[in-house]
């Protein structure tokens, strides 16, 4: 039997921003010892530009609280912690961001102890022979992956499995930082190294990743779960005395963010959750049995972006009632106005993307919105340029400022300016536009050879 | 007939990856699930006519242990590709909220 615990999105929404919930899991950390602790610090949620530009989106200051709160308990209690998917994106960047502040932690606070690095950024002349030997195919609906999509991405990474983790605590790490590693491996590799079946080990951390989304909410607060795993079940348990897991939560933890609710593909195969029963066994617990393990050639996920461009923005509210009843029109021919002083400067429009998005009539849904027009009392316009480089998009930008503001239209009332900027300046860089061009997956003979496992001493 | 938003107790969009968006409609109440379910309203067909696609791009599974529906169908514009909308693609569910479903009997 392992027990585990749960700790969701280090940094951000537990060790960070939870608040009482830190608290909770700090307060039953004193209770019981848990096996190992793991935290997903990563997505692909957020989108390509953490991927495509190597930077994170939790904040430093952030994390190192997060560090600081959790490395001395692990450390001193010897509890294996594992860290993975850093920074978002898990680039090379990503990982020696989080190596930086877990040292500055350690040597802060005089803590000793070995350090696992996983390293799953991408060599591209690997990945274009691997493409040539036929060993990358595309993952759902993306196109046949290209030696041009490896060139022109900025970074690839490759989703690990558990054995990069085991391979580290094996040779002596007390704590993990992985790049891009499957949100489930981390939480799996300590149950299976120490023989727990895959069905069970993979479908607890399913479950336990999305720790949160287990537990009915104590005081407007998720708390984190444990998960206890045994050769033939696994259980859910809160960390908050008063915490409530309900077992159709635990069921629906593998309906979510997935394509399938039944069959959950990971590196050594697919997870068969059809067969399951989800048991509430009290109020504070959930049983889970019947899960199954299909075991495939080994395979991991690539994930790539590549820069598509610069991006630079201006926002503004249209309140006019009959501007807002004619804006599709006004739009059109502001864009009309933009392209052409754009040429005139020499802008090809093949260099660039300029387009509006209308917020109050078809802005979040687009082709998807069945409401025709707006009843809105006010709208708001963004205006958005993408272009071969900054300066560009600006120009863009700026001549569609002044459009939006002093464009006439029939019925105009006013001539002092057709927008309300919120902002000056009015025009807002975005700096650079990132698109994902590889969602594939890789045949592996070796779990580990598309990865660098390295541990230090701290 | 009843509204999907006022018998459902999760309507809800996600990306499953950035390629795919799979909507999720939860039923906390047995009976009230397999009463949904009994209509074979909520299928492939109805997703085809929200959104605008093909019958066959529609993967719709209904998920009894987990009182469940769930499609998933791919992404007009990857997530975070430009002019996407929806980087998460999670308000993506709105048109399911009205779909109306005929229960036989009354509802409270």
């Amino acid at each position: 039997m392992t027990e585990v615990i749960g700790m969701p999105a280090v940094g951000v929404s537990f060790m960070h921003a939870g608040g009482g919930n830190d608290e909770v899991l700090l307060a039953a950390l004193e209770e019981r010892t848990p096996d190992f602790i793991a935290g997903d610090a990563g997505s692909t949620d957020a989108g390509p530009a953490f991927l495509g530009s190597g930077k994170g989106m939790t904040h430093r200051s952030g994390l190192k609280k997060a560090f600081e709160t959790i490395l001395p308990i692990v450390v001193s209690r010897k509890i294996p912690l594992i860290v993975g998917s850093c920074g978002m994106a898990g680039t090379r960047e990503h990982l020696d961001e989080f190596r930086d502040i877990v040292e500055e932690v350690a040597r802060e606070q005089g803590l000793h102890f070995n350090l696992g690095l996983i390293d799953s950024e991408q060599d591209k002349s690997a990945l274009k022979a691997s493409l040539r030997a036929g060993r990358i195919s595309p993952l759902g609906p993306v196109p046949e992956l290209t030696e041009d999509d490896i060139d022109r991405a900025t970074h690839i990474v490759g989703m690990q499995g558990t054995e990069p983790v085991i391979d580290a605590l094996n040779r002596g790490a007390d704590v993990v930082l992985a790049g891009r590693i499957s949100d489930s491996a981390m939480f799996a590799a300590v149950p299976i190294m120490r023989g727990i079946p895959l069905a069970q080990a993979w479908h607890m951390a399913k479950v336990i990743d999305h720790g949160f989304t287990n537990v009915e909410p104590v005081e407007g607060v998720r708390t984190s779960v444990f998960g206890i795993v045994g050769d033939d079940y696994f259980r859910v348990e809160a960390t908050d005395p008063r915490g409530q897991v309900n077992a159709m939560r635990v069921a629906h933890a593998t309906v979510y963010e997935n394509n399938s609710p039944f069959h959950l593909l990971e590196p050594p195969g697919v997870l068969d959750i059809s067969s399951c029963n989800f048991e509430q066994d009290d109020p504070r617990t959930v049983t889970v049995t019947g899960s199954e393990f299909v075991s495939k050639p080994y395979t991991i996920k690539l994930e790539g972006a590549e820069r598509v461009g610069y991006r630079t923005i201006t926002i503004g509210g249209i309140r006019d009632p009959e501007l807002i009843t004619q804006v599709d029109s006004f739009l059109a021919s502001c864009t009309e106005r933009v392209v052409q002083m754009a040429s005139a400067q020499g802008i090809s429009e093949d260099d660039y993307q300029f387009f509006f998005r209308v917020y109050g009539k078809d802005a979040v849904m687009q082709k998807w919105e069945p409401e025709g027009g707006t009843d809105a009392h006010e709208v708001a316009v963004i205006g958005e340029a993408v272009a071969e480089t900054q300066e560009i998009a600006n120009a863009l930008i700026n001549m569609a400022h002044v459009m939006l503001l002093h464009s006439d239209y029939p019925g105009r009332l006013h001539t002092t300016g057709n927008v309300a900027f919120p902002y000056s300046p009015s025009d807002i860089e975005c700096d650079a536009a990132y698109q994902f061009n590889v969602w594939h997956v890789l045949e592996l003979d070796d779990p580990l050879e598309a990865c660098s496992v390295d541990v230090v001493e701290l | 007939m009843a509204k999907l938003s006022e018998i459902a107790d999760a309507v809800r969009s996600k990306n499953a990856g950035p390629y795919e968006i799979t909507f999720d409609i939860l039923f906390r109440d047995a009976a009230m699930y397999r009463r949904v379910k009994q209509t074979e309203l909520i299928g492939s067909a109805l997703f085809a006519e929200l959104f605008d696609i093909a019958e066959s791009d529609c993967n719709f599974v209904a998920f009894d242990a987990g009182q469940a529906f769930k499609c998933t169908i791919p992404r007009p514009i990857v997530a975070g590709h430009v002019g996407d909308p929806d980087v998460y693609g999670a308000q993506q569910h709105a048109l399911l909220l009205d779909v109306d479903i005929p229960l036989d009997v009354h509802l409270d």
